[in-house]
């Protein structure tokens, strides 16, 4: 997917070699929007696990919700903990938009640490949703609306969300390179 | 919409057909299992593949479509609605991945430049 270019060099922060920057705003918003919508998802699943409400979106799969969340062995396994697995989901998304709206459009440049710490949050996230996917058919025999939904938004961020950790990890090496301190620059110190 | 996109977002399709395959042609036991483990991976491969930065992620699909070709023989499903459809989903997943060019290179010299031995020269 091509991305809007800053043909007319309007941008000063456009990292180099590139055709966009990463950190801009019209790059970050829509994964923060997603993240918003997944967490939603998220968190209406945890209300329903922990009998919060009895109603959930489920226009598809009959029970299949209800078997996943309710009755799974995955979810019960989680009740040995403070939280459930539908909620630490939520946190995860909620860990997104926080992490996705933090600092300005030179970000990548001025603060690697939090763009590497949004590409954790966002690149293992969208990969974990894709095994409890994998794990609720083959598992349960049942399918999820919501799980399936959040599955999908947790992809749709990986891509948009991982070549802002590009720009920072190539920023990070040219100063490497030229003789600075990576440490120093990973916190946006000056060298 | 570019040939790359399209062949990436068709993968992606194959993917979710694995997963639905098994209800859609009423089949169970290790076919349905093999596909509901490896459409999911495949079709997130090829969706995250999508997006430029990202298109060398698509060479995972190929082992992927590989083994959905190999599998019905491997695991002995004989020719079956689940063999054809393991047949060709596999074709058409690892396949794709051919379709297109990697312009990741476009980022700044793309993920290569990142790579462990480009920090201790200037040869990157």
């Amino acid at each position: 997917m091509r991305r809007a270019v800053d043909h007319d060099g309007s941008d000063p922060h456009v990292p180099p070699g590139w055709e966009v920057n990463p950190s801009a705003w019209s790059q970050r918003v829509p994964i923060v929007v997603l993240a918003v919508l997944g967490g939603f998802a998220a968190a209406w699943l945890a209300l329903y696990q922990q009998e919060y409400v009895d109603t959930v979106f489920e226009p598809f799969f009959g029970d299949g919700t209800t078997d996943i969340v309710r009755e799974s062995g995955f979810s019960k396994a989680f009740e040995r903990f403070p939280i459930g697995d539908a909620a630490l989901g939520a946190l995860g998304y909620l860990a997104d938009a926080v992490t996705g709206l933090i600092g300005g459009t030179d970000r990548w440049e001025k603060m690697p640490w939090i763009v590497i710490v949004f590409g954790v949050f966002v690149g293992p996230f969208g990969a974990m949703s894709v095994m409890l996917t994998v794990f609720q058919p083959v598992l349960y025999g049942s399918f999820c609306t919501l799980c399936l939904f959040s599955g999908v938004v947790s992809l749709a961020m990986i891509g948009p969300g991982v070549d802002e950790v590009l720009a920072s990890l190539q920023h990070l090496r040219r100063e490497r390179v030229a003789g600075g301190s990576v440490w120093r620059a990973f916190w946006g110190l000056d060298a | 919409m570019s040939a790359g996109l399209l062949a990436r977002l068709v993968a992606a399709a194959v993917g979710v057909w694995l997963i639905a395959a098994p209800a859609v042609l009423d089949y169970g036991g290790v076919a349905a299992d093999n596909d509901r483990i490896i459409g999911p991976i495949a079709g997130a491969f090829a969706f995250v593949a999508c997006w430029e930065v990202l298109a060398a992620l698509r060479w995972a699909t190929v082992p992927l479509g590989v083994w959905l070709i190999a599998a019905p023989a491997v695991l002995g499903y004989g020719a079956t609605a689940a063999w054809c459809s393991s047949l060709a989903s596999g074709v058409v997943i690892a396949g794709a991945a051919w379709i297109g060019q990697d312009t990741s290179g476009s980022f700044g010299g793309g993920w290569r430049s990142v790579r462990p031995a480009a920090w201790r020269s200037e040869a990157a």
